[in-house]
């Protein structure tokens, strides 16, 4: 990274990762004796400090209400912006409507794989433990596909 | 109707539920055609978000047929098929005439942070979502937005959340390097995608870097048109 940049670190980082990441054998630990699981913020570390001074660090990936340990000295002393929220769909929904109808953007192919309603749990079961290369599942109930 | 059902961490089950109905004039009944799970559903089905009840049908990401629709709903009429917006949002409140659907005040006025959302547990309002054959809508003039003649709804489910979800994150501007933490969908997408400004050549103008620990989402399903292919590290 620190190649690709001339030493300086990249313009934007992007956590996507949010509450899923694994934090360090300690921070797990320590997270569940204190209640604080979500504390572990791995994703949110490296992406403060490997962004560029001035840079921008933008929060993809979900956090719950649960406290979080974040070193924010190093976001006030490099500078950073710091962009987060939930999408406001309704908002995006026109711009992105015309990237799908003039071809720029083609969604459905992050679908990997479509599964029955009826087998949900599976669904569920399969996503989780990342199996079988899942990354986005759509269920389809019986009056769909009917 | 079916309807997943949540019975405890990482465990859920399909089930026969009720058929939600019209408890409020601007409430629309919608019959499912399309719900994905999302990765933030596993935080609820791992346990890990507060106040996620037994008994709960999750999914947030949705499309379907209008089937009834309350007095007062004026903008959809009983067939139309529409996307669901994760958000449940009033349209009205000061949160949601800035633009901020995410942080409508009066679909979850129990809660300082966040608003309304499908099947994500009383944080988010209490909400059954649309893991199941019929849902109900709330605001339904507000969120629900009538998929466009021609449009696949594989597509149109994708923009109820995934899609804007990581479009509206970046503010990058072309010659950019892009540090991406964690290869999921969105990040698999992304490289391939134009980026905040909406121009399509933009992406090629970028060094994109994905960062992932996990094996099975390093490398995209299904590439699309990316002119740069990611830079996989930390694998």
């Amino acid at each position: 990274m620190k190649k690709t940049t001339e030493g300086l670190g990249a313009d934007v980082c992007i956590d996507a990762v949010g509450a899923d990441a694994n934090g360090s054998v300690m921070q797990n630990i320590l997270g569940r004796g204190l209640k604080m699981v979500g504390g572990a913020t791995p994703a949110l570390h490296w992406a403060i400090n490997s962004v560029k001074k001035g840079g921008i660090v933008s929060i993809v990936g979900v956090y719950g209400p649960i406290e979080s340990l974040v070193p924010i000295g190093n976001v006030v002393n490099k500078g950073l912006t710091v962009r987060a929220n939930q999408a406001s769909v309704k908002r995006l929904l026109p711009r992105l409507i015309k990237h799908v109808q003039n071809g720029t953007l083609d969604p459905k192919a992050l679908i990997t794989h479509r599964i029955p309603l009826e087998y949900v749990s599976d669904g569920y079961r399969i996503f989780s433990a990342k199996l079988d290369g899942c990354i986005k599942p759509v269920l389809l109930p019986p009056s769909a596909t009917s | 109707m079916l309807a997943m059902n949540y019975r405890g961490p990482q465990r859920v089950r399909i089930d026969h539920k009720p058929m939600p109905e019209i408890v409020h004039p601007q409430d629309a009944i919608v019959r499912v055609t399309r719900s994905c799970i999302c990765g933030s559903d596993l935080h609820l089905y791992n346990g890990s978000v507060p106040d996620t009840r037994v008994g709960m049908t999750f999914g947030h990401e949705i499309t379907g047929v209008v089937e009834q629709l309350g007095p007062e709903v004026q903008n959809l009429k009983v067939g139309d098929h529409v996307l669901v917006p994760f958000n449940i949002a009033c349209g009205k409140c000061v949160f949601c005439q800035q633009g901020l659907f995410g942080n409508c005040h009066e679909s979850n006025p129990q809660a300082t942070a966040v608003g309304g959302i499908f099947g994500y547990s009383h944080t988010a309002g209490g909400y059954d979502g649309g893991q199941a054959e019929y849902v109900r809508v709330p605001y339904a003039d507000v969120g629900p937005t009538v998929i466009p003649a021609g449009m696949d709804p594989d597509d149109a489910v994708m923009l109820t959340d995934v899609v804007p979800t990581g479009y509206q994150a970046a503010g990058i501007q072309p010659g950019d390097t892009v540090v991406v933490f964690g290869a999921g969908p969105w990040a698999s997408w992304r490289h391939g995608a134009p980026g905040s400004s909406g121009q399509g050549e933009l992406s090629s103008l970028i060094s994109w870097i994905i960062v992932s620990n996990s094996p099975a989402t390093t490398a995209p399903a299904k590439p699309t048109t990316s002119k740069r292919s990611a830079t996989p590290c930390c694998s």
